[in-house]
């Protein structure tokens, strides 16, 4: 089956085509994806943990739409990604692995959403929960950008 | 050591480093409730 | 994708751009100096952002010279030794000049939040500022014994001798010869890339959104307050990306891709220098939306970004690395 997905038109399309819209296209929107994910991932941790304190907390709250648009460019692309390559990655630990991380931030980031910033009140005090979830969401998405660079050199 | 340990404990290593220059940074900063500038300071700029 | 210069155009740009850290240094320094002297801070502030736009145009400095060494091999008349010495020198001296960049930044980012220069800060920075201009010039001096024949015999030159003799602490070929050698090096630095970059694309974002009136409610000196760690994430990246730099010069001298991202880098450093010192987006409380100028700064700040991004991730496509 996974031969069968890399031997599809649209995987042959993607990789062979000499068209720059085909796979460094792909790449390069997955990469956006990513930077702009992670980033904001980034900068609501930064604030959970106390950097910026001048911002309002629920000020913040848009770049969770933020993350979610970027998060649903690389689920695409990453899908494209995948199908391309897919008797290689689908055995591969790291790639799995990866997708745990990424699983992880993507629950960090519902759970910060929904402790904090659903009641739409500014907190007084950052809770040390919150921190906590703030620092598991930095190290996974960490992670996360570290097993998709060690795709290309580990098995 | 295998190189996906390696490659994370450096990552780990930065991470930290980040972490404790950016609070160093941050902590040498005056707090914002003491100093919002608004228009009215902007005969003290430099 | 129009080709931006040729390695003739790049040796070129090297001699043309290669005064701004040795003349560019020395006249920063002395506006320095006179600012102390003249006990005036408004002439260190400027000092300070002369400091930090001679630190990044050293940028295409080191990696024209890159361009220059190559088109220069193998010419008769030419010496690898005396190229080599010079390479090493000035490698030294851009890694002062980026430390000297980096402290300029900080003063102006405390300047620009507490009102006045800081002592610590700005004494730190005149002190880099020595070292860098020494270390500059003895890195120019050794350019001059590459290919000045008319100077030859001169008391001044070949001053500092060939690399081993002169004492340098910093090889690039031994920078190179870790990275080849150790197997880890690359991927590390592929990755601290591309987290770097995303904490420097999210500070940009949380900036540039704010001023270009999509984020609401926080005042625009509550997001300056984040700009450090935006410097940082790009300082992991100009670690690694010099990584990359030394150890395969040839997949990136030639690479028009790379011409055009060291071009929007700069671009984008001119661009975050204003981010740190503009006055009317400083003054902007939470409710009010900034003038056109600050939407137009916050909309260029995150195109120059995708840019340099786009532009790396198109390394091995557009040009020939890899």
């Amino acid at each position: 089956m996974l031969t069968s997905l890399e031997q599809s038109a649209f995987s042959t399309w993607l990789l062979s085509s000499n068209s720059i819209w085909a796979y460094p296209t792909v790449l390069t929107l997955h990469t956006f994806g990513m930077m702009v994910l992670v980033g904001a991932a980034l900068m609501i941790d930064l604030r959970l943990l106390g950097f910026g304190r001048g911002i309002p907390l629920q000020s913040m709250d848009r770049l969770f739409r933020v993350m979610w648009v970027a998060f649903a460019l690389n689920a695409v692309t990453g899908t494209m990604l995948f199908v391309a390559d897919a008797s290689k990655r689908a055995p591969s630990l790291i790639f799995w692995t990866k997708l745990a991380f990424v699983a992880v931030g993507l629950v960090m980031a519902v759970m910060i959403r929904r402790r904090n910033f659903e009641s739409g009140a500014e907190p007084v005090v950052i809770s040390g929960a919150a921190k906590r979830l703030a620092i598991v969401s930095l190290l996974a998405w960490s992670a996360a950008i570290t097993a998709g660079r060690l795709l290309a050199y580990v098995a | 050591m295998p190189l996906t340990l390696t490659v994370a404990l450096i990552v780990l290593a930065v991470i930290v480093i980040v972490a404790i220059v950016g609070y160093w940074i941050d902590e040498a900063e005056e707090p914002l409730e003491r100093g919002e500038r608004t228009t009215d300071d902007r005969h003290h700029r430099v | 994708m129009p080709e931006l210069a040729n390695q003739a155009d790049l040796a070129h740009v090297h001699l043309l751009l290669n005064h701004f850290p040795t003349i560019g240094t020395i006249l920063g320094l002395g506006l320095l100096l006179l600012a102390f002297i003249r006990k005036n801070d408004h002439l260190k502030k400027v000092s300070l952002e002369v400091m930090f736009l001679i630190a990044l145009a050293t940028v295409p400095v080191y990696v024209s010279g890159q361009a220059a060494a190559e088109a220069l091999k193998g010419q008769s008349g030419v010496s690898m030794d005396a190229i080599t010495a010079h390479n090493d020198a000035a490698l030294g001296s851009f890694i002062m000049m980026e430390i000297t960049g980096f402290f300029a930044w900080l003063a102006l980012w405390r300047i620009r939040r507490i009102g006045r220069p800081t002592t610590g800060l700005t004494y730190t920075v005149l002190v880099l500022s020595v070292l860098t201009v020494a270390a500059v010039a003895r890195a120019a001096n050794m350019g001059g014994d590459i290919r000045h024949p008319e100077i030859e015999g001169g008391q001044y030159s070949g001053l500092f001798g060939q690399a081993a003799a002169s004492g340098g602490f910093i090889s690039a070929a031994a920078i190179k010869d870790f990275v080849l050698q150790h197997p880890w090096v690359w991927p590390t630095c592929e990755t601290l890339h591309f987290i770097g970059m995303s904490l420097m694309f999210g500070v940009l974002m949380i900036v540039n959104l704010r001023l270009v009136g999509w984020l609401r409610g926080m005042s625009f000196a509550s997001v300056h307050r984040l700009l450090p760690f935006g410097l940082m994430g790009f300082g992991i990246n100009f670690i690694t990306g010099m990584f990359f730099f030394i150890a395969a010069s040839e997949q990136y001298t030639q690479n028009v891709a790379f011409h055009y991202k060291v071009v929007l880098l700069m671009l984008a450093g001119v661009n975050y220098l204003v981010l740190t010192v503009y006055d009317e987006a400083w003054a902007l409380p939470a409710s009010a939306d900034a003038p056109l100028p600050g939407k137009l700064l916050g909309a260029s700040a995150l195109v120059l970004a995708v840019g340099v991004m786009y532009f790396g991730r198109m390394l091995p496509f557009i040009g020939n690395a890899f």
